[in-house]
């Protein structure tokens, strides 16, 4: 009950305190002259969620960057150890090349394969469209964490003359094959690759809605006028289609990459980062909350962040390409 | 300069005030209620709540224990976000180690003598930082255990072996006669993945080099690549991951959990993947199928017995074992009070007989547990007089993480011992 009060009484103040405190900046403003007025009026509105953006993001990062330089305990300044450290252990290099694999892949079968089925969902018929989209769409509703316990029961291995309970060695038994502890096998990064069909299936349902929309959004005139031209299905498909949904396709491979980049509970609920499965984000997560050495910790967000900024740029210039484009 | 006068003279009467406030007003009253954070498992849990409920009707201070998932990490994420319990009770000193700036040392908030008195030696000693008692057992568990299948045992005419030598001889007469697996020996635990490894090469460091180059060895002063260890592995290599030992290997361990207890009860022989032995600590009783539970519960030792682990040849039989320490981060006369209890011999009266409870006291009155499979455990713990608390748990949490990460790795065939050791040595 005090909680219920507590609460309820935080969301009025908060509401009537920052009505008060735009109330008095633009009160504020008004005792300018009037030509500079006109002039200032946007700022004082600005500055709250400016200032707010720099305490709750800006601030957190460059003190994330500052505690890259120092040791566990972030008590003194220790130069680059904590990345010379990171660039020269094995564990670390198998991890960065996980990470570039899932972004190989990932991306680009999500993106594939939500453009097939947008295509094909396309052409069945409104009710059976419905249909197909929402068994497709379903496993977005899973969070990652229920996705990796419900693919662990597919993958799980048994040893000889035990039952075996995991799908996939079921299938392998039904075959005549023997059961394989599939998620141990790092041959090829087997076990990886195991990994990454959870995202694929869990993103190729948003994939598949972006795609589909920005298929419906290609006008009809332009598909005619291919038609009268002779164009043959995959000609039309690639050479009309596909250049004008561009936009909208790196927007949704782009959230993907980010998305990947950032994998954790996945590989947490899976592996536990065993049999060379780690990536940045679980890497991250064991030094701070396993090994509690913040600095270690923070050199890994550092990597995450200057790898991510780049694709956040290329992110909101696509986005931007496809506004301009409508 | 009037002004910094004055200013100054108020500070210091600032902090003379509250100096005395913080004497005169000595310990804070509680409010009559206590919370607890722990890492006990389902069974034990609701015991040693229960066990609370019963003190709190003679005390009058309500207790609450709340069992956290993952323990270890959990905590640090309360303590961070400023929802720390009055207690907490970890399962390893390292990890309350590495809290102790959150934490009181115990004789602040109450007197820990009389409690040291009764306990088993060694157990006093794990939780000291600055010479400051930040952590004292609730509960223990011993780990020089090996668990059997009597009936099983009797069906192909297997002695329980009493030396190294007899327990050799039996492994290669399992594989010989095809009856089934020598080993239960499942490793996986989610994100703690490889710690019942680390209990076996603790054991046989234990047993070869004694209690001194042990403690060296988690000290860091001895290390992983060390000749010491190395025999250690190789003896565990040879128990465990020779061919046939195990069913599917190494590679299955890695991913059996260790709580899979169903193939040491199973009847069918080698085509149904029967184990013989399973060694572990004393509360895998806990993970037992229900049947069996329920037998052993009932007195009836046909289906599940225990033996200790024998000491390997050149080395002695030194008594391996692990516990739940609590320390306090709030300080009033309730906690006090839940301390004094839950920290002495008079703890256990319910737990003994609901669950795997161990008590570490050597005062324990061991007629409490609740059948001779559970004392013998019991007395193993109240008459040891080398008593190694699990090794792996006192190393810095950074080496303890990559212990389980490239035992398992070792077990599973991915890497050998000489660079599992390097990696885990690296973290020092």
């Amino acid at each position: 009950m005090g909680d219920i009060i507590f609460g309820v009484a935080s969301i009025i103040l908060g509401v009537v305190g920052s009505w008060g405190l735009y109330w008095l900046l633009d009160r504020g403003v008004r005792f300018l002259p009037v030509k500079i007025q006109e002039k200032f009026r946007a700022i004082p509105f600005l500055l709250p969620a400016a200032a707010l953006l720099f305490l709750v993001s800006v601030l957190p990062l460059v003190q994330t960057l500052v505690w890259s330089f120092m040791d566990a305990g972030s008590r003194k300044f220790i130069g680059f150890e904590n990345y010379i450290e990171l660039f020269t252990s094995a564990e670390f290099l198998g991890i960065l090349l996980n990470n570039f694999l899932w972004i190989l892949f990932v991306p680009a079968i999500t993106v594939g394969i939500g453009l097939m089925i947008a295509t094909l969902t396309n052409q069945v018929g409104p009710s059976r469209e419905k249909l197909f989209k929402s068994l497709i769409f379903m496993p977005m509703a899973i969070s990652f964490i229920s996705a990796a316990t419900i693919w662990r029961f597919l993958y799980t291995y048994q040893p000889p003359g035990r039952p075996v309970i995991g799908l996939l060695n079921a299938v392998v038994e039904a075959f005549g094959g023997t059961s394989q502890p599939w998620l141990t096998i790092d041959a090829g990064r087997l076990n990886s690759f195991l990994l990454m069909i959870i995202i694929i299936w869990l993103q190729a349902g948003f994939s598949m809605v972006m795609l589909s929309a920005a298929i419906k959004g290609v006008p009809e005139e332009t598909i005619e006028a291919a038609r009268i031209d002779g164009a043959n299905a995959a000609t039309m498909f690639f050479k009309v289609v596909v250049p004008q949904i561009r936009g909208t396709i790196m927007s949704v491979f782009i959230t993907v990459v980010i998305l990947v980049m950032k994998i954790f509970d996945i590989v947490l609920a899976m592996t536990g980062g065993n049999f060379n499965t780690s990536v940045l984000g679980f890497a991250y997560y064991r030094e701070l909350f396993v090994n509690s050495n913040f600095g270690s910790a923070s050199a890994v967000v550092t990597i995450l962040c200057v790898l991510i900024a780049p694709l956040m740029w290329l992110q909101i210039r696509s986005v931007r390409s496809v506004e301009e484009n409508r | 300069m009037k002004a910094k006068r004055f200013l100054a003279a108020a500070a210091v009467a600032a902090v003379a005030a509250a100096a005395l406030t913080s004497c005169a007003a000595g310990k804070p009253a509680g409010d009559g209620e206590v919370t607890i954070f722990g890492g006990y498992g389902e069974a034990q849990a609701k015991a040693f709540q229960s066990e609370l409920d019963a003190w709190s009707e003679t005390s009058g201070i309500k207790v609450t224990f709340t069992s956290l998932a993952s323990f270890d990490t959990d905590i640090k994420a309360k303590v961070t976000a400023g929802q720390e319990p009055d207690i907490a009770m970890w399962p390893q000193p390292g990890g309350l180690l590495d809290m102790s700036d959150s934490l009181l040392p115990l004789s602040e908030v109450t007197d820990i003598a009389p409690v040291q008195a009764t306990l088993v030696p060694g157990w006093d000693t794990l939780a000291v930082k600055d010479g400051a008692v930040y952590g004292l057992p609730v509960s223990a568990n011993v780990k020089t255990l090996v668990f059997y299948n009597p009936a099983a045992f009797a069906a192909n005419g297997y002695e329980v072996p009493t030396t190294d030598a007899e327990l050799t001889a039996l492994t290669e007469q399992i594989k010989t006669d095809g009856t089934g697996y020598p080993w239960c020996a499942g490793i996986e635990s989610g994100g703690a993945t490889g710690w019942a490894i680390t209990d076996w090469l603790e054991q046989y460091v234990l047993d070869y080099n004694g209690v001194d180059v042990y403690n060296q060895w988690i000290a860091g002063d001895i290390t992983f690549d060390s000749a010491e260890v190395t025999r250690a592995a190789e003896k565990v290599a040879s128990t465990l991951l020779a061919p046939g030992n195990v069913n599917g290997g190494g590679a299955a361990m890695a991913t059996d959990n260790f709580g899979n207890t169903a193939p040491l009860f199973e009847t069918g022989g080698k085509a149904k993947g029967q184990c013989f032995m399973l060694r572990q600590g004393s509360f895998i009783t806990d993970f037992f199928p229900e049947d069996i539970k329920a037998q052993v519960a009932a007195g009836d030792y046909t289906n599940a017995n225990v033996f200790p682990l024998p000491a390997p040849e050149g080395g002695q039989a030194g008594v391996l074992g692990g516990g739940d320490l609590a320390a306090a981060f709030h300080n009033d006369a309730d906690v006090a009070k839940v301390l004094d209890f839950i920290l002495s011999d008079k703890v256990g009266t319910i737990m003994a007989s609901a669950s795997s409870f161990v008590s570490p006291h050597a005062t324990f009155d061991t007629s409490l547990y609740p059948n001779s499979l559970t004392q013998t455990v019991g007395k193993t713990m109240a008459e040891a007089a080398v008593f190694g608390f699990d090794g792996s748990d006192r190393m810095p949490s950074a080496v303890n993480a990559q212990f389980w990460l490239s035992g398992t790795d070792w077990v599973a065939g991915k890497i050998d011992w000489a660079e599992a050791a390097a990696a885990i040595q690296s973290k020092y």
